[in-house]
């Protein structure tokens, strides 16, 4: 990446027994960018490291070629909207929002300009002079970030800004958020551990697991294709497992023990690796159609063991014939297709892996 | 069982209540009842109160002083020491107040304690040592009652303000001290509360001499000494009576708080 404007390089950081290690990241002006991982990741002691509100034991920060670590935080020009918004209770709405003007020093009139028009933005007006116990979680989101945003920082930084607020309004106020961050034409890093949201609202995405930061890139390539067992696990990927290879003349095959999958990859015989079968790429073969070609590699005879009804789709686990296990397979499909094919626990089936969605973790 | 459980507690209760209020009421009682033939000096119960108040004003502000960075180095730094400086802090309010005194008296006998008498005294048998017993009486209560008081405000409103563009100090004055403003002042009153009522370090390091360091629990002290028991059960309900007022006026900045006013 060309000229990053927030570059992060080798930074670690250690508390307790934790510690984040190597750390590099680079996230290009006005861009929207965020943070994915589990709890406990490391996602806000990073945050923290980037706001100067922890001191890394190594590594570097730039903002703009400017060495961050030099700064103390309120030098930074970093905005920073906290999980919890932490607006201040001894300050009504317009307190909070002027509370941000400090760094500024404008005059008295120019401040009053200044709280009008990013109350405007946001369109809090009439809540100026509320009390912020009495606001609602979207309306205290707007505060906060209304405060973040009138100190006109470099790039403001999102903690896990949805996390207090019900799931039924979180998907409206996805779309506000970003359309404020594009508006006010800041680059933002955005901290989630919500899968959906990530990918809703990031323009980049980066994943933390375990203190590491292990894939950085755009949103359809970190979903589509996690570099690691680690990354495949947080994204929710099922089915994955571990095998030796064998080589085959046209590629590879790995061995599962009671089973095994073909790859036309090359990858060299008797490796250890994890293989991940993406659930909504294993397909249902009607015994009355052909194979297609990029199924027939491999194909597996065995027994629905149940399905589970979701809103959106349906979740069948399926067992290949002779296996000892409960269940090897988990399938995802729309909700039709159970109807369609009259799927039910104990029916004797046919799946097959669609190949170019088999994925490979060779380094585990 | 949970009946019984339930009864155990309100008779606890209750018992505690009217054992408490019988010590009152038998003040009251006794008042009523006593040889009232000595007449009360109120020139003498006027200085007693004028100098408890003015005392236990000036020690209780000036241990606020001290404790107000120190509760706030405990709340939120881990530095080398810490336990230390904390185990230091509580020493004065486990020591018998006498032996504080004693321990001050002591160390006014030494040659940086004259240095100190010498220029910024006399503190032996003085209001100045008056105050002074106060205020190390109180300081281990005060910096407790503060730095529950700074650990009552989420960090996080610190963090933020420092994003904002204020340093440490700013964030101090700006954010944390308003929002603990209620355990501030509640702490305060407690802290005037327990140096106004302070009467063993008081006693040896500036004695007990009437209209000079007769603060009222030296007054109660002295007319107990000279049998004089109507005068001195006036200087237990005035002590009563400040007492009660202040803890009274403690639950209404807590009650206010909890209400959000």
């Amino acid at each position: 990446m060309d000229n990053p404007y927030l570059n992060i390089n080798n930074l670690r950081f250690s508390i307790g027994g934790f510690q984040l290690t190597d750390i590099d990241l680079s996230v290009q002006q006005g861009e929207y960018h965020v943070l994915l991982g589990p709890t406990g990741s490391g996602k806000s002691t990073l945050m923290k490291c980037i706001l100067g509100l922890c001191r890394p034991s190594g590594g570097s920060i730039t903002l703009a070629e400017n060495d961050l670590l030099r700064l103390p935080p309120e030098k930074r020009s970093l905005g920073y909207l906290p999980q919890n918004y932490a607006l201040f209770p001894h300050l009504s709405v317009e307190g909070n929002i002027r509370f941000g003007l400090h760094s500024r020093c404008l005059a008295a009139s120019a401040e009053d300009k200044e709280v009008t028009l990013q109350c405007d933005a946001f369109q809090i007006g009439p809540l100026r002079g509320r009390d912020v116990h009495t606001l609602s979680g979207g309306e205290q989101q707007k505060v906060a970030l209304a405060r973040a945003l009138i100190t006109r920082p470099k790039v403001v930084l999102l903690d896990e800004p949805f996390s207090s607020i019900d799931e039924g309004s979180r998907r409206m106020l996805w779309f506000d958020l970003k359309q404020s961050i594009r508006r006010a034409g800041v680059t933002a890093i955005h901290i989630t551990h919500h899968l959906e949201e990530a990918y809703t609202l990031g323009d980049r995405l980066s994943v933390m697991v375990d203190g590491k930061l292990i894939q950085s890139g755009r949103k359809e390539e970190v979903f589509g294709y996690p570099e690691t067992e680690s990354v495949a696990r947080f994204l929710g990927y099922r089915n994955i497992f571990y095998g030796d290879t064998r080589s085959l003349p046209d590629g590879t095959e790995i061995d599962l023990g009671y089973f095994s999958v073909k790859t036309s990859k090359n990858i060299p015989a008797g490796e250890r690796v994890a293989i991940c079968l993406r659930p909504q790429y294993i397909k249902i073969i009607r015994e009355d159609e052909p194979i297609r070609e990029s199924l027939k590699r491999n194909v597996f005879k065995g027994e629905v063991v149940s399905i589970f009804m979701f809103p959106e789709y349906c979740q069948m686990r399926f067992r290949i014939a002779g296996s000892p296990s409960l269940f090897d397979l988990e399938l995802k499909f729309p909700a039709y297709i159970k109807e369609r094919l009259s799927l039910s626990a104990g029916k004797n089936i046919t799946v097959a892996l669609w190949e170019p969605s088999i994925i490979v973790f060779r380094d585990r | 069982m949970n009946r019984i459980f339930t009864i155990i507690l309100i008779i606890t209760a209750i018992i505690v209540s009217i054992s408490l209020l019988a010590l009152i009421a038998g003040i009251v009682l006794e008042l009523v009842t006593s040889d009232s033939s000595k007449a009360l000096d109120t020139g003498e119960v006027l200085f007693a109160v004028k100098l408890s108040l003015l005392t236990a004003t000036i020690s209780s502000i000036a241990a606020l002083l001290v404790s107000i960075p120190l509760a706030y180095l405990l709340s939120r730094y881990n530095f080398f020491g810490k336990t230390f400086l904390d185990t230091l802090l509580d020493l004065p309010i486990v020591l018998s107040p006498i032996a504080v005194g004693a321990m001050l008296l002591i160390f006014f006998n030494t040659p940086v304690g004259k240095l100190i008498n010498n220029h910024l005294g006399p503190f032996v048998f003085e209001v100045r040592g008056i105050i002074l017993a106060q205020f190390i009486i109180v300081l281990g209560l005060s910096v407790r009652l503060l730095k529950t008081a700074f650990d009552g405000v989420d960090p996080e409103y610190e963090n933020l303000a420092r994003t904002l563009g204020y340093n440490r100090f700013q964030v101090f004055c700006r954010v944390v001290i308003p929002i603990a403003w209620r355990g501030v002042l509640a702490a305060f009153l407690l802290v005037w509360a327990r140096a106004f009522g302070e009467f063993g370090a008081t006693l040896t390091l500036a004695g007990a001499m009437a209209f000079k360091t007769e603060t009222i629990p030296v007054a109660i002290y002295l007319k107990f000494e000279s049998t004089d028991i109507y005068s001195m059960l006036i200087f237990i309900l005035i002590l009563i009576a400040v007492s009660l007022t202040t803890i009274f006026a403690v639950r209404s900045v807590k009650i206010f708080h909890c209400c959000g006013i």
